[in-house]
């Protein structure tokens, strides 16, 4: 594709990066070059700028046409006795029809995203939960609870379009909403000035102590620590005093950032205090995350198999594996054959494994062993239409085409490798 | 290509035709004339002794969704427990209560179904709801948009907007989620239950708006009778669950003012506060209101023993029905300023005086009501069961000894509370058809569905006629879609893609405007990534419009 110098300039682009599903954003278009101009954010600026070249299939590590390159991922999946299907960093139509593929070759299934939203989920299976989502958090949010997350940098426009827009339906007033981010410094540092956010440390690996301590709190209950959480007790009694009075509480978690043993157990810290709270008044959870479609490959693994993630379909028939389908464990130990599909970010690089490896990544990845097949796929919402999920998996957004491409889309790549089995 | 279906015994009430022994041809898709003399016939299946029906449409079942998916993530144990195996043809998948959608495609087809409605289509989820459908094998679908809990609508009652604009709106409600009508739940009550009221009845305001339920009812109901939308207004009524609420049932049919209204899942809404336990059968009073009015519809949702899980729009409701949730696990979301949805899973005991009840109760309500052109047959699935037990509840209609040999398991008190023994009635094979197909498409305004007369969709179910009326339902000899076999001896012969009905009523294309700036200020959507094109449907079929009356304002 040239570059054939005209400037086009593209309106209410949905950006479809980290799962907020900012759909403003105007972009202006120079051949294949993409550029924010409005409502860009730091990862919005380099995810469509990033490389407009694109790259040419390979086989074995020498250039190929794209016609080779599916059938040489094929002459790798066909004989696979235990393949693995992962990455699935793409739109709903390659989430699709990866999991088809999936199906017909009986693959293990893991999203890179995929011990994130095993944390939730395993919180949805043992207790269930109460959330809320984005339009009517902004909406109605009267005391928010950052828990833990790093909002500032993770989803850059959080504020201005959920926590702090220019206009909500209900009362009070957007700006005088308090904020109340519970976690480490250096997320801390990554908040907004404003008076309005007060701002209580703790490690993060502590967040479930510290709402653990909220519950006892607000349910009467003694503490038998001085610091809960590594936070003075005095500081949660006071929080713990204000949660009942508010009219709908938001807390807003983030499950990527809670990586640690027990990170589980502090989501449903969390979504226990939430549900004590809806006694009297209305709390509601925020689970952030969905960057690198992980929302929709949630929802879509869950429609189609009936678990959200972590599915062995080897038996002929979908398994839930949550501990054995971590993708890099089992490409290490297990898997004679990996298929590895990230199309929004070419930094997600497959995991490492001693079985051949089909890549469909986007321009420019660079895993640090060559793959057997490596099969650049056009970028979701760049370089193709499609449809991506917000976090709150409510909202599908569709995705438009910004610029001429000659990649396939994950859908078709995995088509062409379907017709090569 | 020309299929003579020769000498089937044909049920087809829309028709008027009962059990005569007739031949069908099939062209193209379609139900067709006889061929004349000389015409060749390509295919002739021969089904003398066999019993012949339009496939079934399931008017309310909860196959697809936020809710039903987040039911799906919230029961690993019942995807474990029930796995389908993949097969050279047909995808594998999981669930029994809530199964994921091939298996819930394939399913439905096993049963002889061909066009099955999602009641419960969120606005904001319904990209979602067909991205499932396109996933959902073997069966037309179609959806009902819920409104009447969005700020939007609220907020327009409560500024006193005229009955036009409020029209515009429904109508483009209507054509950006592709649906095939609307739906109300809780009136009011799911806004309510986000200002942090705990119940709302029918002539009690929402604290924020002031708007009462009934109001609410009444506009919608106009607005799809002025619309000229064929499907009536599709009524989830308030108070669900609770004893006693027969009077908010009453209330919800009075609001519509005499013009069409269907009262969805009536069992949960049939309650009185008679007896001991404070909680009675008010099925005889209601089936009577239903006999007395010629503008009111309803389905049963009748409840079978068993597990099963719950998955509602009704926020309010389910949050206290969480105190029954077994296992004890419930999830509830407040949605989009315009909607709500609550799963909780359920287990139905026959030895439970409640449950018992409420089996009675549905069981009261389809045989008391007189006209089966006014009932539809439905388990509200998965809500009151799987609707693979509707075999079961057929055979429970059609025999009346049955019945009462069943009652013997029931806890007792609850069988003396109910009037089920001493009713005869026993539903025809006839009468079947009308609730399970004639009676839905005529509802649905699908002109061309639930029937066999040339021009009908080739949708056709063929039945043995097996006195065992269960076993006769769960396995069809032979099941055409658009024309073709699709399932013989109720096993799948091969998956196919059905399309999505919807319709598409005119509006004054000022409310865009009014939407973008709403839409922009409070929302952070654009309309049009919330809307839904045409185009975007093609994998799931297509979309196929169904007219209109023309509109009245
Ligand atoms: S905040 Fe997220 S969705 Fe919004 S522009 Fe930035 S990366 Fe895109
Ligand atoms: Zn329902």
């Amino acid at each position: 594709m040239t570059d054939n110098g005209s400037s086009r300039t593209l309106r209410d682009v949905v950006c479809p990066f980290c799962g907020l599903g900012c759909d403003d954003l105007t972009v202006a278009a120079q051949g294949r070059t993409l550029t924010v101009r409005e409502g860009v954010c730091p990862i919005s600026e380099v995810a469509f700028s990033a490389h407009p070249e694109e790259d040419r299939p390979r086989t074995d590590g020498q250039e190929a046409s794209l016609d080779q390159a599916l059938a040489r991922a094929a002459e790798v999946l066909r004989p696979a006795r235990r393949p693995l299907v992962a990455g699935l960093g793409t739109d709903g139509a390659g989430i699709r029809s990866a999991l088809r593929l999936a199906d017909r070759i009986g693959a293990g299934v893991d999203h890179l995203h995929g011990a994130a939203g095993m944390r939730n989920t395993a919180v949805v299976q043992t207790t269930g939960w109460i959330t809320t989502t984005l339009a009517e958090a902004r909406n109605r949010a009267d005391l928010w609870i950052l828990a833990g997350s790093d909002v500032g940098r993770r989803y850059p426009r959080f504020f201005e379009r959920i926590a702090r827009p220019s206009e909500t339906l209900f009362e009070p007033p957007p700006n005088q909403r308090p904020i109340v981010f519970i976690g480490p410094e250096t997320a801390a540092a990554n908040l907004p000035a404003d008076d309005r956010i007060e701002r209580i440390p703790c490690a993060e690996d502590r967040i479930g102590e510290v709402f653990a301590a909220l519950r006892a709190l607000e349910a009467g209950r003694p503490l038998f620590e001085a610091e809960p959480g590594g936070v003075p007790a005095e500081r949660l009694r006071a929080l713990a005093e204000r949660l009942p009075r508010a009219r709908y509480g938001v807390i807003a978690w983030d499950a990527g950032e809670l990586d640690f043993p027990g990170g589980d157990l502090a989501v449903e810290a969390i979504t226990g205090l939430i549900d004590q709270l809806n006694a009297h008044t209305r709390w509601a959870g925020l689970p952030l995350g969905g960057r690198d479609g992980a929302t929709t490959f949630g929802q879509a693994c869950t429609w189609q198999t009936g678990f959200p993630g972590r599915v062995d379909l080897g038996p002929g028939y979908p398994r839930h594996a949550p501990h054995q389908l971590e993708a890099g464990r089992f490409a290490a130990e297990e898997a004679d054959a990996v298929l590895w599909i990230s199309a929004f970010d070419a930094g997600r690089l497959p995991p490492d494994t001693e079985a051949p490896t089909v890549v469909l990544g986007r321009s420019a990845m660079a895993p640090e062993r060559e793959p057997t097949a490596y099969i650049p796929v056009g970028v979701p919402g760049l370089d193709h239409g499609g449809q991506a999920y917000r976090m709150d998996g409510v909202m599908a957004l569709p995705l438009a085409r910004l610029r001429e491409s000659d990649l396939p889309s994950t859908a078709d790549a995995i088509a062409g490798i379907e017709q090569r089995l | 290509m020309l299929r003579k279906l020769a000498g089937g015994r044909i049920f087809d009430p829309i028709n008027g035709i009962d059990g005569e022994v007739r031949d069908l041809y099939v062209r193209d898709g379609r139900l067709v004339e006889p061929p004349g003399p000389g015409e060749p016939v390509d295919e002739e299946i021969d089904l003398t002794g066999q019993m012949v029906m339009a496939g079934g449409i399931d008017l309310h079942t909860h196959i697809s969704g936020g809710k039903v998916n987040l039911a799906r993530q919230m029961l690993p144990e019942d995807h474990t427990a029930h796995p389908r195996s993949r097969t050279e043809t047909c995808r594998s998948g999981s669930g029994h209560i809530v199964p994921s959608t091939w298996a819930t495609g394939y399913r439905y087809a096993e049963l002889g179904y061909t066009t099955a409605i999602d009641p419960a289509v969120i606005p904001a989820n319904a990209r979602h709801t067909h991205l499932e459908g396109a996933d959902t094998p073997m069966l037309d679908t179609g959806g009902f948009a819920m409104l009447g809990n969005d700020d939007y609508l609220l907020r327009l009652l409560a500024t006193g907007a005229e009955q036009p604009e409020i029209n515009d709106y429904v109508a483009w409600i209507l054509q950006a989620t592709q649906c095939l009508g609307i739906k109300v739940v809780n009136p009011g009550g799911i806004s309510a239950f986000k200002f942090n009221q705990r119940r709302l009845d029918p002539d009690e305001a929402n604290a924020h708006y002031g708007v009462t339920p009934r109001t609410i009812l009444r506009t919608l109901s106009r607005s799809l009778h002025e619309l000229g939308v064929p499907k009536p207004l599709h009524v989830h009524a308030s108070n669900l669950g609770v004893p006693g609420n027969y009077e908010s049932t009453l209330a919800t049919m009075e609001a519509a003012e005499g013009l069409p209204i269907h009262l969805t899942h009536l069992q949960f809404h049939s309650y009185g506060t008679e007896g001991d336990k404070g909680f009675s059968s008010a099925a005889p009073h209601l089936a009577e209101a239903v006999n007395a009015r010629d503008n009111v519809t309803i389905d049963v949702g009748q409840i079978m023993f068993g597990q099963t899980v719950t998955a509602s729009g009704d926020t309010m409701r389910q949050f206290a029905n969480r105190a029954n949730a077994d296992p004890s696990k419930s999830s509830l979301m407040d949605i989009e300023c315009e909607a709500g949805c609550g799963v909780v899973p359920f287990h139905y005991q026959d030895d439970s005086f409640v449950h018992a009840l409420q089996w009675l109760i549905g069981l009261e309500l389809f045989l008391l009501v007189e006209d089966p052109w006014k009932v539809a047959l439905t388990t509200d699935h998965p809500n009151g069961a799987p609707f693979t037990t509707y075999p079961h509840l057929i055979q429970l209609l059609m025999d009346a000894g049955l019945r009462r040999r069943a009652l013997e398991a029931l806890n007792p008190a609850a069988r003396k509370a109910s009037i089920l023994e001493g009713l005869d009635r026993e539903y025809s094979l006839y009468e079947i058809a009308v609730l399970t197909r004639a009676g839905p498409a005529r509802l649905l305004g699908l002109r061309d569905r639930g029937h066999l007369a040339p021009g009908a969709a080739a949708d056709i179910t063929v039945y043995a006629d097996d006195p065992d009326r269960e076993r006769m339902f769960s396995e069809p000899v032979l099941v055409l879609k658009d024309g073709e076999p699709v399932v013989r001896q109720g096993r799948l012969l091969r998956p196919v893609t059905g399309r999505v009905h919807a319709v598409h009523p005119d509006y004054d294309p000022a409310v865009e405007a009014k939407l973008a700036d709403y839409f922009d200020r409070y929302l952070g959507i654009r309309p049009q990534h919330y809307r839904i094109d045409d185009e975007e449907l093609a994998e799931e079929g297509g979309v196929e419009l169904h007219p209109c009356r023309e509109r009245q304002a």
